[in-house]
C-alpha cells in the first residue's frame, strides 16, 4: 500500500539567488501559495542592506514558510561556491521542513514555473521513487561538448577558466606533462548533468552527507565546474532510481551558458514538456505575466505525459541555422555567402552561356526554352548598358535591381555577373546565366530558333570529374530572398564546364565555375 | 605595424585630453544604473525628430543619453530639460582653431564620461532598431553580447523614403514610410576583417554610376568603450559629406563570424543626406517596400538575429 507521503507528495524548494531580488520576491511567492516551504540563498556578493531588505520581505511571502539562509558564500559560476550554497541549503532543509516533505527542488532566483504546482504533485506522486537529476557517465556519453571531459577532474584546477585564462591552461599543461592524473573516488562513477534538479529527500540527505566527507570535498573543490559533476555523481551513486530526465527546461548556447527566455517566446516555453523554465530575462514582464496566468489556472495547459524532460526541436535547429548563416539567403558579415559573396562561393549549381552578337536569337531562344524547362531559370544580357536582364523581366532578384548596370561593371566579383574568362563581356558578347536543375544530370533542352530554319534541339552537360565530389554536398535547398517563387535549386554544387553543341566550338566557353 | 598603432592612440590620447578644456560639465551625471548610454553627436541644428529619436530610445531602455552639443546650435529646452539627457557643449570656434573635428570632441566626453559603459552611437535622424524589436530592449541585447562575447555590434544604416502625410517630428513605422530591400552590395576586405555594404537609394541616386564611392552603410553602433577606443568617420573615399560614421578602431568594425553569425542591428535613418532629396518619394514598387514592422528588415537581409535566439 502505497504511504500518504507518497500519494500527495510535499516540495520543499531550494532557491539559489544572485541578483535582480525583486524577481526573486515574485518567484518566491509563487512557489509557496499552496504552502509548501522555500529556502533561499543569496549570493554575498549581493550588499547587506539589500540582503536584510530582501529577507523581511521574502519571510512574508506565506502562505508556506520561507527561510533566507544566514551563512551566505560569494559565488562565482564554474566555482566550488555554487555546490557549497547548495549543501548549505540541503541542511537547512533537513533542520527545518516537517516530515511530509518528500522532495527538494534546487531551483535559480531567474527560474520561474511552466505548470501549476497541482500538476507537479500529481506527476511526482505517479512517480514516487524516482530522482529527477541528470546523470550521464562520462563513459557514456558526453553531456555537452565543452573541451575538457575527464581533464575536469584528473587535473586540480586552482585558476578560473574565465578570470584566470591563461594560468589555467598553463597549470593543467604543466600537470600533464608531470603525470599528476588523479583517480575518481572510489565507488563513485564520474557523471555529468545540469546544476538543477529535484531529489526525494532521502537522497538529498545522503548526498550532503557524502559531500561532507572531507576527503570528497577536497577532491571536488578542485574539480572544474563541479556544480556539473559532484552532486550528479554522488546521486549517481546513492540513488537506487534515477530518472535522469529534467523538470526544469534549459537550453545551452554555444559558449555553455543558458539561453535565456524573452517576451514572445510565451508559446514556444510552454509547449515544453517540463514544469519550470531556466531562465527568465529580467525584462520578460509578458512572458512571467502569461506563466502566472497558467500557474493561476487561467489557461489552459496540457500535463507533460511521459515525454516530460524532452526538449522540443526548436532551439537546436534554430542555432545550428545560424551557425553558418542562412543557406540561400543574404547573411551580413557572413563571407561565404551565395549571392554577397564572389560567385566562387555560390553553393548552387549554374552555368555560363556565352556567344557572339551574331548569334543572339539563337541564345535568345535558346533563354526562353530554358526558361520552360521546370526549376531552371535563365536570366539574360547580364551586361546590357541599360538594363540588366533579369529572368522574366523581373525589376529585381534577389538583393540586386535591374537598374544597377553600374555594378555589373565595377563589382564585378562582387555579384554573380562576371565575364566569362574571368573579364567583362564585351560589347559583342551575350551571356547567358542559368541555374542547373537538382538531378546534376545531363539535360536535353528543345526550343526552336526564331530564324526558323529548324527545330533545333540541345544538349546541356555537366561534363568532368570535378563534379563528382561536390554531389555529396547537403542540399540547402532554401530559396533566396526576393528570388521568384518556384526556382529552387539543389545544393549540389554547380557543375564545372557545360557544351551547348549549337554553338561554334570557337565561341563556347568552358570555365570551370569558380574561375569564371 | 603595432608601434605605429600604439603611437596612433597616444597621439590621440594627447589630442583628447588638449581637447577636454574646450567641454563643459554635462548638465546632470551619467547614473551609474544605466547599462546602455545613447551618445549623439548634435554638429548643427538638430532635425525636429530628435525629440522622438530620444523618445524611441527610451523605450527601448536605453535610459540616458549624453548629447555632445555644439556651441552654434540652439537646442530646445524641452530636451535638454529632460533628466535622461545629459546635454555637455564644446566650443566650435576654438576647436577649430585647434584642428580639431566636432567628433574628437565626441571621443574626448565618451572617454571622460562613459569609460566601460555600453554606448549606443547614433546620430539626430537615427533610430536604432534589432531583431526582435520592440519585444526585446537593448539591455537584454547587450546581455546577449556579453554572453557571446562581443564587445560590439553592427548595424546597417538604412534610409527611410519618405512620401506625403509623414510627420516631420513622429518616429518610424509611419505610414508612407519605405525603404529599399533590394539594391545592396557587401564586400570584403580580407586583410582588415572587414565586411563593407554600400547601396540603397545611393546607388539608384548619386551614386548610380560610381558604386565604388557610394558610403558605406554599416558601422558599429553598440559597443563597451574601453579606453583603447575611438570613433572615427567612414572611409575616407566614401562620400566624405556630412553623415557620421563613427567607427571604433582596431576592426570593432568587423562583421566576421567567429564561430556563428553575428547579429547585425539597423539605424533607420530619417531625413537622409540632403544628396538624397532628390530622390524620388516613397511609392511601393518592387525594390521599395512599406516599413510595416521591423523584422521586414530581417527578411530583406538587412538585419541579422545570429544565434540569438
Amino acid at each position: 500500500m502505497m504511504s500518504r507521503a507518497a500519494e500527495s507528495p510535499r516540495l520543499a524548494f531550494l532557491v539559489l539567488a544572485h541578483e535582480r531580488l525583486d524577481l526573486v520576491q515574485r518567484l518566491l511567492r509563487r512557489l509557496v501559495s499552496e504552502g509548501d516551504a522555500a529556502f533561499v540563498h543569496v549570493d554575498a556578493k549581493v550588499p547587506a542592506e539589500a540582503f536584510a531588505a530582501f529577507r523581511a520581505e521574502a519571510e512574508r511571502s506565506g502562505p508556506g514558510p520561507v527561510t533566507v539562509i544566514d551563512n551566505r558564500v560569494r559565488c562565482a559560476w564554474g566555482d566550488w561556491s555554487l555546490v557549497e550554497a547548495t549543501l548549505r541549503l540541503i541542511e537547512a532543509a533537513e533542520e527545518r521542513v516537517d516530515a511530509a516533505t518528500t522532495h527538494l527542488y534546487l531551483l535559480s532566483g531567474a527560474d520561474y514555473p511552466t505548470r501549476p504546482l497541482a500538476m507537479l504533485r500529481r506527476f511526482l506522486a505517479d512517480r514516487p521513487g524516482q530522482d529527477f537529476i541528470e546523470c550521464v557517465p562520462m563513459h557514456v556519453a558526453r553531456w555537452n561538448d565543452t573541451w575538457l571531459l575527464h581533464e575536469r577532474y584528473w587535473y586540480r584546477h586552482y585558476f578560473h577558466v574565465r578570470r584566470q585564462r591563461r594560468l589555467f591552461r598553463w597549470s593543467m599543461r604543466l600537470q600533464e606533462q608531470l603525470g599528476l592524473r588523479r583517480r575518481f573516488p572510489a565507488g563513485l562513477v564520474p557523471c555529468l548533468g545540469s546544476q538543477w534538479w529535484c531529489l526525494r529527500r532521502a537522497t538529498a540527505r545522503a548526498v550532503a552527507a557524502r559531500l561532507r566527507e572531507p576527503a570528497l570535498a577536497r577532491f571536488f573543490r578542485t574539480t572544474w565546474v563541479p556544480d556539473e559533476l559532484a552532486i550528479q555523481s554522488v546521486a549517481h551513486a546513492v540513488s537506487d532510481s534515477i530518472a535522469n530526465r529534467l523538470l526544469t527546461y534549459y537550453e545551452f548556447t554555444d559558449y555553455g551558458v543558458p539561453v535565456v527566455l524573452h517576451d514572445g517566446q510565451e508559446a514556444f516555453v510552454l509547449a515544453q514538456p517540463f514544469f519550470f523554465a531556466r531562465k527568465l530575462s529580467p525584462y520578460a514582464e509578458h512572458l512571467r505575466a502569461t506563466l502566472d496566468e497558467v500557474f493561476d489556472g487561467r489557461q489552459a495547459v496540457d500535463p507533460p505525459g511521459d515525454g516530460y524532460g524532452k526538449r522540443l526541436p526548436d532551439y537546436e535547429r534554430a542555432r545550428l541555422l545560424f551557425r553558418h548563416g542562412l543557406p540561400g539567403r543574404r547573411t551580413l558579415g557572413w563571407r561565404r555567402d551565395p549571392w554577397w559573396g564572389e560567385l566562387r562561393d555560390n553553393t548552387r549549381p549554374y552555368f555560363v552561356l556565352a556567344g557572339a552578337e551574331a548569334q543572339a536569337e539563337v541564345l535568345r531562344d535558346l533563354a526562353d526554352a530554358l526558361n520552360g524547362e521546370p526549376g531552371l531559370l535563365c536570366h539574360r544580357d547580364l551586361f546590357n548598358k541599360d538594363r540588366i536582364g533579369f529572368a522574366g523581366g523581373a525589376d529585381c532578384f534577389g538583393p540586386f535591381t535591374s537598374d544597377q548596370t553600374a555594378i555589373a561593371a565595377q563589382f564585378p566579383e562582387r555579384v554573380p555577373l562576371r565575364g566569362a574568362g574571368g573579364r567583362a563581356a564585351g560589347p559583342r558578347e551575350r551571356l547567358r546565366f542559368h541555374r542547373w536543375p537538382g538531378s546534376g544530370g545531363a539535360r536535353t533542352v528543345h526550343w526552336r530558333s526564331q530564324r526558323g530554319d529548324c527545330s533545333r534541339r540541345g544538349r546541356l552537360e555537366p561534363g568532368g570529374q570535378r563534379r563528382a565530389a561536390p554531389l555529396q554536398r547537403p542540399n540547402p535547398g532554401r530559396g533566396l530572398a526576393g528570388e521568384p517563387a518556384g526556382t529552387r535549386s539543389s545544393g549540389i554544387r554547380g557543375p564545372s564546364r557545360f557544351r551547348c553543341r549549337h554553338l561554334p566550338a570557337n565561341r563556347t566557353k568552358r570555365r570551370a565555375g569558380h574561375k569564371i | 605595424m603595432a608601434v605605429q598603432t600604439d603611437v596612433v592612440i597616444i597621439a590621440r590620447r594627447i589630442k583628447e585630453l588638449r581637447l577636454l578644456p574646450l567641454l563643459s560639465k554635462p548638465t546632470r551625471p551619467v547614473p551609474a544604473t544605466a547599462e546602455v548610454v545613447l551618445l549623439c553627436l548634435i554638429e548643427t541644428d538638430p532635425p525636429p525628430c530628435l525629440g522622438a529619436m530620444l523618445e524611441h530610445h527610451r523605450r527601448s531602455l536605453v535610459r540616458h543619453a549624453l548629447l555632445v552639443v555644439s556651441s552654434d546650435v540652439v537646442l530646445d529646452d524641452a530636451i535638454a530639460r529632460e533628466p535622461t539627457v545629459s546635454v555637455v557643449r564644446y566650443d566650435a570656434g576654438r576647436l577649430q582653431r585647434r584642428g580639431a573635428r566636432p567628433l574628437d570632441a565626441l571621443n574626448a566626453s565618451a572617454r571622460r564620461w562613459l569609460r566601460d559603459r555600453w554606448c549606443l552611437v547614433v546620430a539626430p535622424n537615427e533610430f536604432f532598431v534589432h531583431p526582435f524589436w520592440p519585444k526585446r530592449r537593448v539591455p537584454e541585447l547587450v546581455a546577449f553580447l556579453e554572453m557571446e562575447r562581443r564587445r560590439h555590434l553592427q548595424a546597417v544604416t538604412v534610409d527611410l523614403i519618405e512620401g506625403e502625410g509623414v510627420e516631420p517630428g513622429g518616429g518610424i513605422l509611419q505610414p508612407g514610410q519605405g525603404f529599399d530591400r533590394a539594391g545592396y552590395v557587401q564586400s570584403f576586405w580580407e586583410r582588415q576583417g572587414m565586411a563593407l555594404v554600400q547601396g540603397g537609394p545611393w546607388l539608384r541616386g548619386p551614386f548610380r554610376h560610381d558604386p565604388a564611392r557610394a558610403p558605406v552603410l554599416n558601422r558599429t553602433a553598440l559597443f563597451r568603450w574601453r579606453r583603447n577606443l575611438f570613433l572615427r568617420r567612414a572611409r575616407a573615399d566614401a562620400f566624405a559629406g556630412g553623415i557620421l560614421a563613427v567607427w571604433p578602431y582596431r576592426m570593432m568594425n568587423t562583421m566576421h563570424a567567429v564561430e556563428h553569425v553575428s547579429p547585425v542591428g539597423a539605424l533607420l535613418r530619417r531625413f537622409g543626406h540632403t544628396v538624397l532629396a532628390g530622390t524620388a518619394p516613397f511609392a511601393p514598387g518592387p525594390t521599395t517596400v512599406p516599413l510595416d514592422d521591423v523584422s521586414a528588415l530581417e527578411r530583406a537581409g538587412l538585419m541579422t538575429r545570429g544565434q540569438w535566439f
